[in-house]
């Protein structure tokens, strides 16, 4: 048996049976179930190792699995990878019932992780690009479900995510065989610019970065948190892979320079505009923003500190995420919408979907005893050391993040119609706001229980961390 | 002599044609002529790409591209025709900025010749359609039929010259599902569209 098999094939396979189901609560239950169990086995079984199971009956996980003529390729250092895309992915699709989702949510987003899995495991690696714009297009009526129209910001994430691809196919045409040199340093700078602007596309990147706020503003905030959220996780490790198969590219100074600037640019710029918005949805864009730009500052730092630090930001942003794309989809259900003036004083009504509206953006901020903060604080001890200006952008970006969090409580609480404070969401909604927070604090107080899993993923890429 | 003189002249002539095409797609505002041109574009795709690749398998670029035409055909089945007048000022408009695309792509050619090693006339054309479809894209940026027909243009042209690049089966078949399945989104999207309207006139 194949990894590939267990953790790309089976999820899709059941994510398309799954499209049939009637109820979100039953397909979440099945989706979520499958996802945590994916998970699980990526934490206990070995990949390339033989298991025993029952007396001398055992299996033995092959990483690679041979389809129309290329390979899927799951290596063993791959593994924490896998627990954390089906922990996270499980979470989300729990929480679909809580956030009111469509029954076909659960498939579509089960879908879209083995996808993105699929995306990394492909070899030759540049099938990647493919793979992801398909996942892209697939993922169309997760966004837009029946019964809604798409707006520009769909219609501009589809063209980003097409426009991308062709520049990343592009470059693998230049690239090939170039891993350990390059011929002329006018290819490597175009190759460099091919690379960069198709990267740039389909993370959303300053100044191509438009989409995601436009996204989050116009689709249900449950949903395009997750698509975003999911592809740009993946393709971060795309982008990755390109620095670890390349020498010339892994060792020029420039890419971390750039890689240093664009991070702090989109700190600034998420942080400061998610403070003048008047929609609690684009808020959220401008947050992911924010956390895409630290993700680019950890990977400039270079060598096995940043990619460390790249992975480690991956458990509060599924958390915090989450708890903000919960809240924000329970506050605009009750208001028919996230705009500042229709969500006045909701948070009397709804205190603990308030309070998971104001904690999540704290906590992507790097507010201290939150599941942001360690890594966060890593961050700003690298830039210090980087340059005092790296340092600077990096706490204007969480100010203003703080400030966005800061005016998203007075709008929820100051200007109430009614003064008095009731407590009016359903169970669900608040148990998963309590135990999202707890996971929020547990995170931030207790690193040491994630760290060193997570950041052992720089595994995966020997060259790059060597 | 006249044999030979007319393998160098038919792809002149195709690229010609796909370059008018494109223009065509850009001024007009009937889906129809939209997707008549993506069906002219994707046949004149499939013959430059033959320069490079078997007929049959330059066909798989022929056959998505008309398949992603027809699913955007059907999804305008009940889409009433457009009633409003378009002023002539913003016809003259986008034919004047897709004119300007011409002078951009005879001058980028030789210097993008440099870089990727594709004759002039393939070069030519793949950059004509997806500098076209660049501006579909940003002049009509707002209705999904344009965008998605803006970007099967653009991939069109990306096709041409990809084909004369890279010789990979498996990527020119992922390439033309990508195509398809571009179309059917969409087609999803337009059909989403038009519901919306037809709930707000009732409710109206």
């Amino acid at each position: 048996m194949s990894a590939p098999l267990i953790w790309v094939l089976f999820p899709l396979g059941v994510g398309m049976v799954l499209l049939l189901a009637r109820t979100t609560r039953g397909a979440a239950r099945v989706g979520a179930g499958v996802a945590f169990f994916l998970a699980l086995l990526a934490w206990k079984v070995p990949i390339g190792e033989p298991v025993r199971l029952i007396g001398d009956w055992g299996i033995r996980l092959t990483p690679t699995m041979h389809i129309l003529g290329r390979q899927l390729v799951l290596p063993e250092p791959a593994r924490p990878l896998l627990v954390w895309v089906y922990l996270g992915i499980g979470l989300w699709l729990a929480g679909a019932a809580v956030a009111r989702m469509e029954p076909t949510f659960v498939g579509l987003g089960l879908g879209l992780a083995a996808a993105l899995v699929a995306a990394l495991a492909v070899r030759p690696f540049l099938y990647a690009a493919l793979i992801i714009e398909t996942a892209a297009l697939l993922n169309v009526p997760l966004l837009s479900p029946p019964g809604s129209t798409a707006g520009r910001g769909l219609l501009r994430f589809l063209t980003f995510q097409t426009l991308g691809m062709l520049f990343i196919l592009l470059t693998g045409w230049m690239l090939v065989g170039t891993e350990t040199s390059l011929p002329g340093s006018d290819l490597a700078l175009r190759a460099s610019v091919l690379l960069g602007v198709g990267l740039a596309l389909l993370l959303g990147v300053f100044p191509f970065h438009s989409w995601i706020p436009m996204l989050t503003e116009e689709i249900h905030p449950y949903a395009s948190a997750l698509v975003i959220t999911a592809v740009t996780s993946m393709v971060g490790v795309f982008g990755l892979m390109f620095l670890e198969r390349y020498t010339w590219l892994r060792e020029s100074a420039a890419t971390y320079q750039w890689l240093q600037v664009m991070g702090a640019v989109m700190v600034v710029v998420g942080g400061l505009l998610a403070l003048f918005q008047r929609h609690a949805g684009r808020v959220l864009g401008y947050g992911i923003l924010f956390d895409e730009g630290l993700a680019l500052f950890a990977l400039g730092i270079g060598g096995r500190d940043g990619v460390s630090l790249f992975f480690a930001l991956w458990p509060a942003r599924m958390a915090a995420f989450l708890l903000w794309a919960l809240a924000l989809s329970g506050l605009g259900r009750r208001r028919d919408g996230l705009t500042y003036r229709t969500l006045r004083g909701v948070g009397r009504a709804y205190p603990w979907l308030a309070v998971g509206a104001v904690v999540a953006p704290l906590t992507v901020a790097g507010m201290p005893w939150l599941a942001g903060f360690p890594t966060r604080m890593a961050l700003w001890q690298n830039a210090a050391a980087l340059s005092p200006s790296f340092l600077v952008a990096l706490a204007v970006g969480s100010l203003g993040l703080v400030g966005a969090a800061f005016r998203l409580l007075g709008v929820l609480t100051i200007e109430a119609e009614t003064q008095t404070w009731r407590s009016q969401e359903q169970r669900d909604e608040r148990l998963w706001m309590w135990a999202l927070m707890a996971l929020l604090v547990v995170l931030g107080l207790f690193p040491q229980i994630w760290w060193a899993h997570m950041t052992s993923l720089f595994r995966w890429f020997p060259h790059l961390t060597g | 002599m006249m044999i030979g003189n007319w393998a160098t002249l038919w792809p002149n002539i195709v690229a010609y044609v796909l370059a008018g095409t494109g223009l065509m797609m850009l001024v007009c505002r009937d889906w129809r002529w939209l997707l008549g041109g993506l069906a002219v574009v994707y046949a004149g795709a499939a013959a430059l790409i033959a320069l490079s690749w078997p007929w049959t398998l330059a066909a798989t670029v022929l056959v998505g591209g008309w398949m992603a035409a027809s699913v955007l055909g059907l999804s305008q089945w009940h889409v009433p025709p457009e009633t409003t007048a378009e002023r002539p000022s913003a016809r003259m408009f986008r034919l004047l900025a897709g004119l300007l695309v011409l002078p951009l792509v005879l001058s980028l050619t030789p210097m993008m010749q440099a870089w990727l090693p594709v004759d002039r006339t393939r070069l030519g054309a793949s950059l004509a359609l997806m500098a076209l479809g660049m501006w579909q894209l940003g002049l009509r940026g707002q209705r999904p039929l344009w965008v998605v027909g803006a970007l099967l243009t653009v991939l069109a042209g990306f096709d041409i010259l990809y084909a004369a690049l890279e010789q990979s089966l498996l990527l020119a078949g992922l390439l033309a599902l990508v195509i398809v399945a571009l179309a059917l989104v969409g087609g999803y999207l337009v059909v989403q569209e038009q519901e919306a309207l037809n709930e707000e006139e009732a409710s109206l």
